[in-house]
């Protein structure tokens, strides 16, 4: 097996450069095509990261590939620079003004954003029209051609293949690192990005840059190949049709909206008298994906992929020269492959249906071995002492005053219960305590520092974690993917290593993963990993939380309501793995009502009602005070 | 045990209600997900005015057969008779105007209506007229609701949230109640009371189905109980039979059901 996996790999990287080198053999027409799919694609694959990984809906690309253009149509119509040098300050004022179109819109929800990329587009157009002087106005501009051998139309198409490939190669880098992961969180969900200390801005910008860059790029490779540029050549129609070969690619694939672009560009040109119905044609294809194959064409060929890469894996091909060039090629191993989210879920359906024993009893027996012999351990010591306090917080919400004059205190070492009726500010407590909610009046304290005004993605940062009442996690990535999301401040690699696979890129990742699965023996676990979230059964989402919370090593971890929806079993384990934290160093806040695991792990407890503190005592005290028993437990 | 009914004139006496035809019916259920089958040929039936419970553990496929019989997930085989008539292929809408009314798991209420709207859209789902006193009895029955009453649900906290669902469910009036795991993040007090008025429903003829993690609360309540593990049912009984026969403690400790038989 090992053989024909190292045999196959050669194979098909000659495959795929045939197919680079195919248009070639044809007239001069196809040509001009394969390198306008190059130009588009160019610009794509940046978009992608934004739409399909990020989950930024930017209508506007076409406007950026338009400053990318008359940036080096000007430039080497003056003689200021060469070509090549023009290309390159296309793309920098490319990524100039996605920065400076970023920087305020990426603030707003989805539907302002993309508002807000279509006006920038209508400026750009505008300003093309009105600045005659610069751009020629409506009369447009005449784009010189590359320096030689890239004058040809060969070489041309050759250049802008080689350029388009390797923003290709750094995408799909990108997508495997750690940046990868938080464009996903990101897109799934910002409220759980920030649970484990992704700046979703700071991630959603440096995404949107990135594609202003290649976009840049694009638009100068673009306007040599037409030739001749004017403001009518950047439509809207433009932006709409980069967009659907994102959508109908599907989102999360890279390889999906390449086969989209590719599709979208050739069809009306090859059935040409029908050139005229194209906007018919986009409809109907688009309509057509959204109901046969919602996962989008990536889905479609990932679904037969995934069974055969199932094979070689078996067959140890992992890090061979084989697995590489398909991580290239982006078609990349479904298990830690972000090209490859829609392949999770045929992936899982096959494993799990022979596998479906050990996932249902993934929490059977070995988490409570696992938790006697003291296995489950964190990525990193924690310091001892010191503690995560409250102090005189009040919240209101309108008229309904959640929190009034609260006081807590959760030391290191230790785990403080947080009970009271429904509606009694259990939730609001923990939500400013992390960081989600700004207080009225009191602070939050971090080892007896002011952190009331930190935002919440810094908290997990500096050691305070959480899990959410209703598990958050994203369903398309596998288990050990989830988890791993939870290292971003374990991540050392910056933005642009993780385009290149830099040294600490790739070490990122191999620490990330041995952490995120010894987390994951540590809570039995560990069979579980390879699966997509979307498998797992509403009690192993919780324990799948609870080890994302735990990559970044926090001193304190805040669980809201852990054991709600799990039976008398699994509430056990979850008892066995508070302790075996407690006994970690960590300090844990528990909201809880099941009050046999409260009183049972909690060496503190505090009982709310109506936003305010009824009883703070050891778990006896509280259990027997007759204000709780009244309105809390019942007699 | 018999009760008079009148019908056409004619006083006819009906034997013991649960010796009578089901209220619900399930008849070799099969679910899947794409090609992966989670609920393996499950049947059981719902006795009028009955409080039955579903036991099981997480993924054993008790919420998968719950919205499949509400229509809210296709069925790949079996049959569902509810009132005498098939609603296998029925639409989740016709359903529950039929009378069969789900809380579903996890606190899904309307967030952005406020906790009145949320009542009066279930009403107006159910396909009942409007009534005041319906909801004034709602209120009456969770004052923490109607503290809340002109707020928007997403301003109530998660367990509030839940007691909407389940109120949402009461004011429905329905033949069948489907509760799947309304405890989750309630108050002990809470959780008792909402199982109270499960129970005095029964007694005014509404049956009760439950999913419940909370098994010995369950069982205090139950007339009648299913367990279901790995998307088959291995056990049905009443609840002391099943106490008696140790299947509960042998599912729940993660034994081998198959060899823990207690059909009844």
């Amino acid at each position: 097996m090992t053989m024909r996996a190292l045999g196959s790999g050669p194979v098909q990287f000659v495959l795929a450069v045939l197919v680079v080198l195919l248009p070639l053999l044809g007239d001069p027409y196809s040509v001009h095509l394969a390198t306008l799919i190059a130009a588009y694609w160019t610009l794509i694959a940046g978009l992608n990261l934004v739409v399909g990984f990020t989950g930024q809906l930017s209508v506007g690309h076409v406007g950026l590939l338009a400053v990318g253009a008359y940036m080096f149509a000007i430039l080497t119509a003056r003689n200021i620079v060469g070509p090549e040098v023009a290309l390159v300050l296309a793309g920098a004022a490319g990524g100039l003004c996605g920065l400076v179109l970023g920087l305020p819109s990426l603030r707003l929800p989805g539907f302002y954003f993309a508002m807000t990329t279509l006006a920038f587009t209508i400026i750009v157009v505008e300003l093309a029209v009105a600045l005659t002087d610069i751009t020629g106005g409506g009369t447009g501009l005449i784009v010189s051609a590359f320096s030689p051998p890239m004058d040809t139309q060969q070489g041309q198409y050759l250049f802008t293949a080689c350029i388009a490939g390797v923003v290709t190669l750094m995408t799909v880098l990108v997508t495997r690192s750690m940046w990868g992961r938080a464009m996903v969180s990101v897109r799934e969900s910002e409220v759980m990005a920030a649970s484990v200390g992704i700046p979703g801005y700071r991630v959603k910008l440096a995404v949107f840059t990135f594609s202003g860059v290649v976009a840049g790029i694009a638009g100068a490779l673009f306007g040599a190949l037409q030739t001749y540029i004017t403001p009518d050549t950047f439509a809207f129609d433009l932006s709409l049709f980069f967009f659907i070969c994102i959508i109908i690619g599907g989102k999360g694939s890279i390889m999906g909206p390449f086969i989209g672009t590719v599709v979208l560009t050739l069809l009306p040109e090859v059935v040409s008298p029908l050139a005229k119905y194209s906007h018919l044609f986009y409809g109907v294809l688009l309509l057509a994906v959204v109901l046969l194959i919602p996962g989008g064409l990536g889905a479609l060929i990932a679904r037969p992929r995934a069974r055969r890469e199932g094979d070689a894996k078996a067959g140890g091909g992992s890090g061979s020269y084989y697995v590489r060039a398909r991580q290239i090629l982006g078609l990349g191993r479904p298990r830690d492959d972000l090209a490859a989210v829609a392949a999770g879920q045929s992936f899982a359906s096959t494993r799990t249906l022979d596998g479906l024993g050990p996932a249902v009893h993934g929490l059977g027996g070995s988490v409570s071995r696992a938790m006697s012999d003291g296995s489950l351990r964190l990525p990193h010591p924690v310091a001892a002492g010191g503690s995560l306090e409250a102090v005189g917080v009040s919240r209101s919400f309108g008229a309904v005053k959640a929190l009034q004059d609260v006081s807590l205190t959760v030391e290191r070492g230790t785990v403080h219960g947080l009970i009271g009726p429904n509606g009694s500010g259990k939730t609001t407590l923990l939500n400013i305590l992390s960081g989600y909610y700004a207080v009225d009046v009191g602070s939050v304290m971090l080892d007896g520092q002011d952190i009331t005004r930190s935002p919440a993605n810094w908290r997990p940062r500096h050691g305070i974690g959480r899990s959410f009442q209703t598990p958050r996690v994203i369903p398309d990535l596998t288990v050990l993917d989830n988890v791993m999301a939870g290292g971003w401040s374990e991540a050392r690699a910056t933005f642009l290593e993780a385009f290149v696979s830099a040294p600490r890129a790739i070490l990122d990742e191999r620490r990330l993963r041995g952490s995120a699965l010894a987390l994951l023996s540590g809570l039995g676990l560990r069979a579980l990993a390879e699966r997509p979230a979307n498998a797992m059964t509403h009690a192993e989402l919780r324990f799948v939380e609870i080890a994302r919370a735990l990559m970044h090593s926090p001193g304190f971890i805040l669980l809201d309501e852990p054991a709600s929806g799990l039976t008398d079993t699994e509430i056990d384990r979850l008892g066995d793995v508070i302790g075996a934290l407690r006994r970690q160093g960590v300090g844990v806040l528990l909201v809880e009502h099941h009050t046999d695991l409260v009183f049972g792990v909690s060496d503190v407890v505090t009982t709310l009602n109506f936003g305010r503190v009824i009883r703070t005592g050891t778990p006896d005290d509280v259990r027997t005070d007759p204000e709780v028993r009244r309105v809390y437990l019942g007699e | 045990m018999c009760a008079p009914i009148q019908k056409s004139g004619v006083c006819i006496w009906v034997s013991d209600m649960t010796a009578g035809p089901p209220l619900l019916e399930i008849t070799d259920l099969h679910v899947a997900y794409g090609r992966l089958e989670v609920v393996h040929g499950v049947s059981l039936t719902v006795a009028p005015g009955a409080f039955t419970v579903l036991l099981g553990r997480n993924g054993a496929g008790k919420t998968t057969t719950l919205r499949a019989v509400s229509g809210l997930i296709r069925k790949r085989a079996g049959t569902v008779r509810f009132g005498g008539a098939d609603i296998t292929r029925a639409s989740p809408a016709a359903i529950l105007r039929d009378g069969l009314v789900q809380v579903l798991d996890g606190h899904r209420v309307f967030t952005s209506l406020t906790v009145d709207d949320n009542l009066q859209v279930s009403i107006f789902g159910s396909g009942q007229a409007r009534d005041a006193k319906t909801i004034e009895a709602i209120y009456d029955s969770f004052p923490e609701l109607a503290e809340r009453r002109w707020q928007p649900a997403s301003r109530l906290s998660g367990g509030q949230q839940q007691i909407l669902a389940v109120a949402q469910g009461l004011v429905a009036k329905p033949r069948l109640l489907i509760l799947d795991e309304p405890s989750a993040g309630l108050a002990p007090l809470v959780v008792d009371r909402i199982l109270k008025l499960a129970k005095s429903l029964t007694e005014q003829g509404t049956a009760i189905l439950l999913v419940e993690q909370f098994v010995k609360k369950a069982l205090a309540y139950a007339d009648h109980c299913y367990i279901l593990d790995h998307g088959s049912l291995v056990g049905a009984g009443r609840p002391d039979e099943l106490q008696d026969s140790g299947i509960i403690h042998r599912i729940y400790l993660g034994g081998e059901p198959e060899a823990a038989v207690a059909r009844s």
